[in-house]
């Protein structure tokens, strides 16, 4: 094996093949003190020949032509066919002109015609010899080297000639286009490969569309450079698959897209069944409440005609209709402003603080004079971030809640002022009523939570939620303090205005 | 020509709210004859003079029209659109007595130029309140428009 012979390092090792012992030791001598540390091997025949090419390690060989048991022709071929790389140098004074063509032609390295003074032109001429062969065998090793990397990377690289074919390309490049062998090449269409970019575009890789030779379109990420190969011009190429990653893009795209599409749908069906709430809450109102009417009206009508005539536990009956039907449509008022506290959308907007307790206050008015209430206002100078009827109603209930829950014979006492917190206003509501146990506080603001019977306190128990929805749906809080017996500090925290501004 | 011996039309298909309106208008000491029709198309033949209502001595055309919106057949707001279209009875007043507070209704009825939008209230005494401010605002200061005579297929 060329292997066996060819040494890389350590000391030079040179075979001399001469049958004549005074040349040998001659050529020895000159060698040894040009190349101190040279190692000589002495072939004298051909079995000495056979042993050399079979067992030793050396790095040259340096022959005669004439010798008894062969020539130099056939020493040098017998050399090539085994180490085709492996030096050889003719140093004879018996060849001839045709003699050293043949053997140039047949791969010798050096030609020296042998004589007295030629002896010293040895030396030089093995450490040439030498020198380029290490070279040839350090290109032939990177060459190797380079192409089992090229052979097996996984990215195709081509060099083409620019605008026509591609002229050399690693199996890589094969492999993706589906091709057995560099020839196949020609009867695809690869123009995009041979066409270099304009320059400014060239060091950037760009993504392009191939088709294989089945057919498939595959994706790459083509980079294009100029080259040489002397004075032609060429493209070199680096083409890597990137057709995995694209469909990874694409089927995430694609998800995305049919993931707006699922959205908009559920949107759209939800709008559906919010319209649908909408109009049941549009028949609730109409068609709950007109029977409510007509309950009302007639049994007020017997009333006020008949009343009179008839027996007080009638007359009792009658009240009692009018009241049960009176508090229902209190009721289905309560649910419809519930329900659409928790759907409408709220216009969002500074609202005058004290302009809407002063509107909630005067609706209310009735009631407080009924129940022979007392009123303190203080500091309410401030805009918040609400909606004018949710507000409203928030109030109403709110108010209509302290109002309400007093003990028998106690004239109700209310006090709200208002306090900036960070960057919203809390608005407290101060009464004199039974106040609420502390376990119970946590549930008071959930829709028909009672505490009290309805003889004792009457209530829909939807009037404190309505408070709370209002209150969140308008991006604040609610909040009760209470000491049973002693009254309640209720609360509702909404944004300033001046903030929103900002 | 005096309101109070005017024909009032009322639109309504439900029959507690016609017999709770009567009785509010009676106790409102209304002197007006008052029609009364079920539903939209039964309120715009009255009007047209059509067929069973074509006899005008025994169905006057109205000086005011009391309209239910949410009625059978044609809705309160088209009998409007279709009164308002016609020259003999553009002028004719209407008060839409309804329990819609629908902002869209509201907003749609005066569009259509009705002259009045009330909403029924619940409480009894609250109707009763309502049917005689409608009674005196039409009896005590409203001059009522003058209708060039009734439609032609009424037949003068």
């Amino acid at each position: 094996m060329a292997e066996a012979a060819n040494k890389v390092n350590g000391p030079l090792r040179l075979a001399i093949i001469d049958d004549n012992e005074d040349d040998r030791a001659l050529a020895t001598r000159q060698l040894e003190r040009a190349l101190p540390g040279v190692q000589i091997l002495v072939v004298t025949n051909a079995e000495e020949l056979e042993q050399l090419l079979d067992n030793d390690r050396f790095d040259l060989v340096i022959t005669d032509f004439q010798l008894r048991w062969s020539d130099g022709l056939a020493v040098l071929r017998g050399v090539k066919a085994r180490y085709p790389d492996l030096p050889v140098i003719m140093f004879t004074n018996t060849g001839n002109e045709e003699i050293a063509v043949e053997a140039m032609k047949a791969g010798l390295d050096d030609y020296i015609v042998k004589s007295r003074r030629s002896f010293a032109h040895l030396p030089p001429a093995v450490q040439a010899a030498h020198a380029r062969a290490e070279a040839r065998r350090r290109a032939a090793r990177l060459e190797t080297r380079l192409q089992t990397l090229l052979n097996r990377l996984n990215v195709g690289v081509y060099q083409a000639a620019p605008g026509g074919e591609v002229l050399e390309a690693n199996p890589a490049l094969l492999r993706l286009l589906g091709v057995a062998t560099p020839a196949a090449l020609a009867g695809l269409d690869l123009g995009v490969l041979t066409t270099l970019p304009p320059v400014g575009e060239q060091s950037e890789s760009r993504e392009v569309q191939l088709h294989r030779a089945d057919g498939r379109p595959i994706w790459v990420a083509l980079s294009q450079t100029p080259g040489h190969t002397g004075e032609t011009a060429r493209v070199d190429g680096l083409v890597e698959d990137i057709t995995a990653r694209r469909q990874a893009q694409e089927s995430l795209a694609a998800l995305n897209a049919t993931l707006e599409l699922r959205v908009r749908e559920r949107t759209a069906q939800l709008e559906a069944v919010s319209a649908d709430l909408e109009a049941y809450a549009a028949m609730a109102a109409h068609d709950l409440r007109e029977p409510l009417r007509a309950i009302q009206g007639f049994a007020a009508a017997v009333l006020e005609d008949d009343g009179a005539q008839l027996r007080p536990r009638s007359r009792l009956y009658l009240e009692r209709t009018l009241n049960v039907a009176h508090d229902m449509d209190a009721l289905v008022g309560d649910l419809l402003e519930y329900s659409r506290l928790g759907r409408a959308t709220l216009l969002l907007q500074p609202v005058e603080l004290a302009a809407a307790v002063n509107a909630a206050l005067s609706e209310l008015q009735p009631l407080l004079v009924a129940r022979g209430a007392l009123v303190q206002i203080n500091n309410l100078e401030a805009d918040v971030i609400a909606e004018r009827r949710a507000l409203q109603q928030v109030l109403l209930n709110l108010i209509r809640n302290a109002v309400t829950y007093v003990a028998p014979g106690t004239a109700p006492r209310l006090h709200l002022w208002a306090e900036r917190q960070d960057h919203r206003m809390r608005l407290w509501l101060a009464d004199n009523g039974i106040g609420i146990a502390s376990e119970d506080q946590g549930r008071v603001f959930e829709i028909f939570t009672r505490l009290h019977g309805e003889e004792t306190y009457p209530g829909t128990g939807v009037g404190l939620a309505i408070v709370r929805r209002g209150v969140e749906r308008m991006g604040g809080r609610v909040g009760v303090e209470s000491t049973p017996g002693r009254g309640s500090r209720f609360w509702i925290a909404l944004p300033l205005a001046e903030t929103y501004i900002q | 020509m005096s309101f109070a011996t005017q024909t009032v039309l009322l639109v309504e298909d439900n029959q507690n709210d016609v017999l709770l309106l009567q009785r509010a208008m009676r106790r409102a000491q209304w002197t007006n004859p008052v029609q009364v029709v079920e539903h939209g198309d039964a309120a715009i033949a009255y009007l047209a003079g059509d067929a069973p209502y074509d006899n005008r001595a025994r169905y006057p055309l109205p000086g005011l029209v009391l309209l239910d919106l949410k009625l059978p057949r044609r809705s309160g707001l088209e009998v409007l659109a279709w009164l308002r279209a016609q020259p003999a009875l553009r002028c004719l007043p209407v008060v839409v007595l309804t329990s819609s507070k629908e902002h869209r209704d509201v907003s749609q009825a005066y569009q259509l130029g009705v002259n009045s939008y009330l909403v029924k209230p619940g409480a009894p005494q609250d109707l009763q309140a309502l049917i005689t401010l409608v009674s005196s605002y039409w009896n005590a200061n409203e001059l009522p428009p003058i209708l060039p005579g009734p439609p032609s297929s009424a037949g003068t």
